[in-house]
């Protein structure tokens, strides 16, 4: 077609501004795809995490809180929760399984958790998915660890390895239960959750580790011996249930809301979820709307430069006039062009978009638990673009009006 | 040949329409199946878990001391538990109104919920009797936006019963009695005035 | 299908009147021009009397307020702009002063422009040389019998007499019936004008074109069947002057 021609070489001798065009467009596309992008990966993210848990049950705080710290590792808990209240409701009626967990260490900037063996039959996550093992098996000895697959990658770890545990959640700490080092005997298959991100060990670990502490500080001399009374948990972080009937799960929040031994909070995983993606969803909004204006920006500046363009190139359309172009060919070439470059612009955008994914995505998950895939763009994303290339088409009308008003007053009077 | 065209292609008319008029009609039909349901209607007849509260005098009521009112609202909310379902709407397409609480996802696809009849039933105590839940499943994965707004959701009710005794009044014996309703959701629609 | 009416006039321009906008003096008042099939004729005019307008109305590009306009047998009074567009691309050739070229685009694709928007013309090409290109550089080698170098170029290296003649070859690709040519050589040197000349009407005869050709330099009116002045054409400017 001799408009895309014209149009092609026409970009071509304008190259320097016509890249710079393309590059603005480019990373305005980048960011945008790049926000709904993340946006769509951190709901499904989340909503993979957890599933087959009927309540998630913590010391009294917020439900969104108790969410983070218990499932996806983000943040603290403010309290823990007694032992004894954690076995007197576990052995209720209606509850068909309970998980414990125990947290509040950490290995090399990976969360420590502790839990029971049921762990790794009963916890799901995805849709209704069991973990698996890559190697080796669950914990049997007190000092045995069964370690995520993303912690097994980053820090080259195989069965039988030692692991020294440290105090607090921190990337680093100076308090470090040296004397009690763990060993590695299982290594779990690849979720995509944080359960990748994660060193799983026994309760009776957990308290094996803080025997002969006192607070953060190492006692000097050993004045507990590692006897299995010793090693009984006195408390845990929060626990997850599982109940015989769904229909029961109001019951027995109720009860574990009103639990008379000490303060708890029991949640649905689902509904605050969607509270946090309520919460999410401000600051989505902001992000998307100014996305769309950096956008904006772009298409704006394309607009500028070729408006400007344009004096110049009255001698070539009064040319074309004279070789029979229509003011329709003249305003076609011109639309073409910014559709062309807005085309380019978003081609190279997607590349940027999808290297920068593919770069920083390890980063990402290490440190957010954040899976984003390079997955072809949705149908969302595919609007977007649609609807991107419909307003450079309006764009380009506005310089071809130009160029139309310019040759009625020129005609085939070639000014220079 | 000309008559071959004109009556083949009659034929196709009459084809044509027939097909039509039996998509149309099998809608309706189809429409006609679902029956739309109020709360109340799921709750069976002669069972009522404030009758112990209804037949008292309001005398009566204000006599009772602290322990004896914790224990009285104690069995109304085990009866609550415990309530039983209305048999005859095992199989039934209904189509009812009512709040979602999510249960289970795929990626950010609602696939299990529980429906209640009004919103914060996980906050307000007590909680709905059993026969007010209804425990959904969607075969695909739906789009579901905010848990805050009601919505109608068809679909075809089963009721389940576990085992256990029950006196002839229905009322539990002390043994946990699990009735419940599920769903199998087919169309879920936001719910306008 | 715009229907052509046979008439021996190629150019039929009677009783014109044109002003460039609604307000301001018409450039064009009153004209009457006659140019008969496969003639050459010379058109004598100083600059404000009127030549580039005239142009504008030949060749299509802008519609008198007033009178006839004939070209090529179409009544261009009659048709739209569209396809007054479609007449010109497939009739006419036209040579401006300079800056002829499209300075994106080399000088072969310059020279084949008219074939991509002339279906006529593009035919007529491929029917001599076989092709678009090879019409394009046959009339390029004839245009420049000592030119050694490559079409493929871009025209910004060319000097104003190669760029005149490219102009030249582009007219006549596809051999429309009537060249326009505004002052052609204006801008070149003695001997390179002679050169133009020569060629172009060596072209001309073969081809059969009417030539329309415009200047204010009598020096080559005596290679041209008529002498026509802007005065006469255009009458009443004087008056307005």
């Amino acid at each position: 077609m001799k408009l895309r021609l014209l149009a092609k070489k026409s970009l071509i001798s304008r190259r320097s501004t016509a890249i710079l065009t393309i590059f603005s467009i480019a990373m305005s596309v980048a960011l945008l795809l790049g926000v709904e992008k993340v946006r769509v990966n951190a709901q499904s993210s989340f909503a993979n995490t957890i599933s087959g848990t009927d309540l998630i049950v913590g010391a009294r705080s917020g439900s969104i809180q108790l969410l983070l710290y218990s499932v996806f590792r983000i943040g603290d808990a403010t309290n823990n929760i007694s032992f004894k209240s954690y076995q007197d409701i576990a052995q209720q009626k209606g509850v068909k399984w309970t998980i414990p967990i125990s947290l509040g260490d950490s290995h090399r900037g990976f969360r420590v958790m502790g839990t029971s063996r049921d762990y790794f039959s009963v916890y799901q996550y995805g849709e209704k998915r069991t973990l698996e093992f890559a190697s080796g098996k669950q914990f049997e000895g007190v000092f045995d660890a069964v370690i995520g697959a993303e912690v097994a990658n980053a820090l080259n770890y195989a069965i039988g390895d030692q692991v020294i545990v440290s105090h607090g959640t921190g990337s680093a700490s100076f308090a470090q239960h040296k004397d009690k080092p763990f060993i590695i005997s299982g290594i779990l298959k690849h979720t995509g959750t944080p359960v990748d991100r994660t060193l799983h060990v026994s309760l009776a670990g957990i308290e094996a580790m803080h025997v002969n502490w006192q607070g953060a500080v190492k006692k000097r001399k050993a004045s507990k011996a590692l006897t299995e009374a010793n090693l009984q948990p006195e408390s845990i972080t929060a626990f997850l249930v599982g109940l015989d009937s769904k229909i029961a799960s109001f019951k027995m929040q109720r009860y574990i809301n009103e639990y008379k031994a000490e303060p708890l909070l029991a949640i649905f995983p689902g509904i605050a979820l969607y509270e946090l993606w309520d919460l999410m969803s401000v600051a989505e909004k902001a992000l998307l709307i100014i996305s769309m204006f950096v956008v904006l920006a772009a298409l704006t500046g394309m607009l500028a430069v070729s408006l400007a363009g344009l004096n110049e190139r009255r001698r070539e359309v009064a040319i074309l006039r004279s070789v029979g172009a229509s003011h329709w060919h003249i305003m076609g070439l011109l639309i073409t062009e910014t559709v062309l470059l807005t085309v380019v612009g978003i081609l190279l955008g997607l590349a940027l978009l999808y290297f920068g994914i593919w770069f920083a995505q390890p980063i990402i998950e290490k440190t957010y638990g954040l899976f984003i895939p390079v997955t072809a763009p949705n149908i969302r994303e595919l609007g977007m673009v649609c609807v991107l290339l419909i307003a450079s088409l309006i764009v380009g009308l506005v310089p071809a009006y130009r160029a139309y008003k310019n040759s009625l007053a020129d005609g085939m009077s070639i000014r220079s | 040949m000309k008559n071959i065209n004109v009556t083949y292609s009659h034929f196709l008319l009459v084809w044509a329409l027939t097909i039509v008029l039996s998509c149309f009609i099998g809608s309706k039909a189809f429409a006609a199946d679902i029956t739309e349901i109020d709360w109340e209607v799921l709750i069976p007849q002669d069972w009522n878990p404030n009758q112990a509260f209804e037949d008292m005098t309001d005398e009566e009521y204000y006599a009772l001391s602290e322990t004896e009112l914790v224990i009285l609202e104690q069995s109304v909310q085990a009866m609550f538990d415990a309530a039983p379902v209305v048999e005859a709407f095992d199989g039934q397409q209904v189509r009812i109104p009512g709040f979602v609480l999510p249960l289970e996802f795929s990626d950010t696809l609602l696939k299990e919920f529980l429906l209640v009849p009004y919103f914060g039933a996980c906050t307000h105590t007590p909680p709905p009797p059993a026969n007010q839940i209804i425990y959904g499943k969607l075969k695909t994965g739906t789009k579901f936006e905010s848990i805050y707004l009601p919505v109608w959701i068809t679909g075809t009710l089963s009721t389940t019963r576990s085992q256990s005794e029950l006196t002839e009044s229905g009322v539990a014996n002390g043994v946990d009695v699990q009735s419940a309703y599920a769903m199998d959701v087919q169309l879920i629609e936001p719910y306008i005035e | 299908m715009i229907e052509p009416v046979l008439k021996p006039t190629l150019i039929d321009l009677q009783d014109v009147d044109f002003a460039w906008h609604a307000k301001a003096e018409p450039a064009i008042k009153s004209a009457h021009l006659q140019v008969e099939k496969h003639k050459h004729v010379f058109l004598r005019g100083a600059s404000g009397s009127g030549k580039s307008t005239l142009l504008n109305i030949i060749g299509g590009i802008v519609t008198p307020q007033h009178g006839q306009v004939n070209i090529v047998g179409h009544d261009f009074c009659q048709l739209k702009g569209l396809q007054k567009d479609r007449v010109r691309a497939d009739h006419i050739g036209f040579i401006f002063q300079q800056f002829n070229l499209i300075p994106y685009l080399s000088i072969l694709e310059n020279v084949i422009l008219p074939c991509r928007f002339s279906k006529l013309r593009r035919d007529n090409a491929i029917k001599r040389s076989g092709s678009v290109l090879e019409e394009a550089t046959y009339l390029l080698n004839r245009l420049y019998p000592k030119g050694k170098f490559s079409f493929h170029r871009t025209t910004s290296e060319l000097s104003v007499g190669q760029q005149q003649r490219v102009a030249a070859a582009r007219a006549l690709i596809g051999q429309p019936q009537l060249i326009i040519a505004d002052e052609p050589t204006s801008s070149l040197d003695y001997d390179a004008r002679e050169a133009f000349m020569a060629l172009l009407f060596d072209e001309i005869k073969q081809s059969g074109s009417t030539l329309l050709y415009v200047s204010h330099d009598p020096t080559h009116q005596h290679l041209f069947d008529s002498v026509v002045d802007m005065s006469l054409i255009n009458p009443h400017l004087e008056l307005a002057l």
